[in-house]
């Protein structure tokens, strides 16, 4: 069972191994995955050093130069450190590189705030020619890599450490429609709309649960007409994240629902930091215990709202 | 030489004469910055470069980033006279609408020209020279960077990136007009020893007078064409604002523009 930033390094080894012209460029990170592309295709493996500014500025060269460019770092800092130059190459200047970043949310909390991408989607999201990815499984992982020998736009990856495995079919995962809808009735009593971890823990207990519907948004932006069309089918939307609450899932859907209109009660569940971070240290759980969101009081949450309905 | 000097001298006073046309017209643009450089981009794109023939045939051509994007302005006349554009084009272009899409044709392999983020294009120009080093390509890639612009880092993880690669098909020329925004550089954070640092960073370094068209060409000329393991970065010790004697190492003119009756004493200055 392979971690979806494994899935997505190792299709991409088979794609320059059937003659891509890809380059992976690297600020002092590597992965399990990329130890046989640096032995096989060493000249194509390029390594900026710890400078995230550089690892987009010279994958944009690079990418300009003809190179297919897949530039990776430790998130938030690709996102964090580099985003001018993010905004400048490949939201104004739609330089088609594939910035990948490894952590999502809370995944390594225990490093700390600095550590935690927790912002990333927001900032993606509010430039608006950049398309954010939050790769759920295998299936989403390699066909992202897939898509990279002809993408012409610019990419966000983000990836979740705890994420393994596959969870959806070929048809399921479609990067057209950047979400995944768990259940196919025609009504329910709650949608709960997330992205990445929570779509894997909560999903057996949605299961489970008839009238609760799982939506999976692995892609930001995705099709609109087609998510509105799988959110209208339920009555309340519950949103779950390990972002912060500005920018992220709970605020794309707050703003879809807004702009279409469209009047639901809508609970948003995400982290809040207003009054600074821990003052000792943390982990995942620590945290999601700490917010109220932890997947058994998550679940608690869903059911009185449901129940309030 | 394609041309002489004195022609060359003539094509940048055009130039600065024409920069101020279009852009004291729209009333906005970095001309200290812009004339700052006008001499080394003449040269550049008359004696040096391998420009492209028209806007949609840039394939194979050596490539160009203006990383001190406010200083990008002067190439507009450059453009003009090298047949992209006619006047009467260019006027449509650089006014409060005016479309850029033609000249992002030209300035999509690099030039920041109105971004003017700084710090970022030293980056690209080192990515577009490891491309050219992979794919066995032949052309050639120039940046400009502002001096000023070098207390950006990302400007020396990009030095340490050309240097660690051996990009020597990789020339980037500092304006060192000793101006920044507010005041002279070693005043507000001393740069010197200046070329030095670059040394140190495993690139070819050096000096020329950036307004001198003769030495221009001639460092441009032996450098740009050197493969000697090393990048190339050529320090043009320059004036900001040369061209307007009124102008010249005034602090607080990075944003200045002729207005009012100061348009005609600029046209009557011009030098």
């Amino acid at each position: 069972m392979l971690s979806v930033r494994d899935a997505f390094f190792g299709e991409i080894y088979k794609l320059v191994k059937s003659g891509e012209d890809i380059c992976v460029i690297t600020a002092d990170l590597g992965a399990p995955s990329l130890d046989d592309f640096r032995r096989d295709f060493p000249e194509r493996y390029i390594s900026v050093g710890i400078a995230e500014q550089s690892l987009v500025s010279v994958a944009s060269g690079l990418s300009l130069g003809g190179k297919k460019v897949v530039a990776y770092g430790l998130n938030p800092f690709p996102a964090t450190r580099a985003f001018d130059q993010v905004r400048c190459l490949m939201a104004e200047l739609n330089v088609p590189i594939t910035l990948c970043a490894l952590n999502a949310g809370l995944c390594s909390a225990e490093c700390g705030y600095t550590h935690m991408p927790v912002e990333d989607v927001g900032m993606m999201r509010m430039l608006g020619n950049i398309r954010t990815f939050n790769p759920t499984d295998e299936t989403i992982a390699v066909k992202l890599a897939r898509e990279t020998a002809e993408c012409k736009y610019p990419r966000f990856i983000r990836f979740d450490k705890s994420l393994k495995g596959t969870l959806y079919s070929d048809a399921q995962a479609d990067l057209a429609d950047g979400f995944v809808g768990l259940k196919t009735d025609a009504h329910y009593d709650i949608g709960v709309v997330t992205s990445g971890c929570y779509a894997k823990e909560l999903r057996e207990w949605t299961l489970n649960e008839t009238g609760v519907q799982l939506i999976d948004i692995f892609e930001f932006p995705n099709n609109k007409d087609k998510l509105i069309e799988s959110i209208s089918k339920c009555d309340a939307i519950v949103t779950v994240e390990e972002n912060v609450l500005s920018g992220g899932v709970g605020s794309y859907i707050s703003e879809l629902l807004s702009d279409r209109g469209m009047h639901k009660p809508l609970k948003r569940l995400g982290l809040n930091f207003e009054n600074g971070y821990y003052d000792v240290f943390t982990s995942r759980e620590y945290i999601r215990k700490d917010q109220g969101l932890s997947v058994e009081r998550i679940i608690r949450t869903i059911e009185t709202i449901r129940r309030e309905k | 030489m394609k041309h002489t000097v004195t022609e060359l001298q003539e094509k940048v006073f055009s130039y600065r004469k024409r920069f101020l046309e279009l852009f004291t017209t729209v009333g906005f643009g970095h001309v200290t910055t812009a004339f700052s450089w006008a001499e080394i981009a003449a040269v550049l794109y008359n004696e040096i470069m391998n420009v492209p023939q028209n806007t949609d045939d840039t394939d194979g051509c050596d490539k160009m980033v203006v990383s001190k994007g406010h200083g990008a302005g002067i190439l507009f006349p450059i453009f003009e006279d090298l047949g992209y554009f006619t006047k009467e084009q260019m006027n449509d272009i650089v006014r409060i609408g005016g479309s850029n899409k033609e000249l992002r044709k030209l300035f999509y392999p690099g030039f920041d020209f109105y971004g003017g983020s700084l710090g970022i294009g030293a980056g690209v120009a080192a990515g577009l020279a490891k491309a050219a080093k992979l794919s066995g390509q032949s052309w050639k890639v120039f940046c400009v960077v502002g001096d000023a612009e070098c207390y950006e880092g990302s400007v020396w993880e990009a030095i340490n990136f050309a240097g660690h690669n051996k990009l020597d098909n990789l020339t980037v020329i500092v304006d060192r007009n000793r101006l920044g925004c507010s005041d002279f550089t070693e005043h507000m954070l001393a740069m010197e020893p200046f070329a030095e640092k670059w040394s140190s960073f495993n690139w070819d370094v050096s000096e020329t007078d950036g307004h001198d068209i003769e030495k221009i060409y001639d460092v441009l000329h032996e450098k740009s064409d050197a493969r000697d393991g090393k990048p190339h970065c050529i320090i043009a010790n320059t004036k900001k604002g040369q061209g307007l004697d009124y102008l010249i190492d005034k602090p607080l003119m990075h944003g200045y523009m002729p207005k009012g009756e100061d348009i005609e004493k600029a046209f009557r200055s011009l030098k």
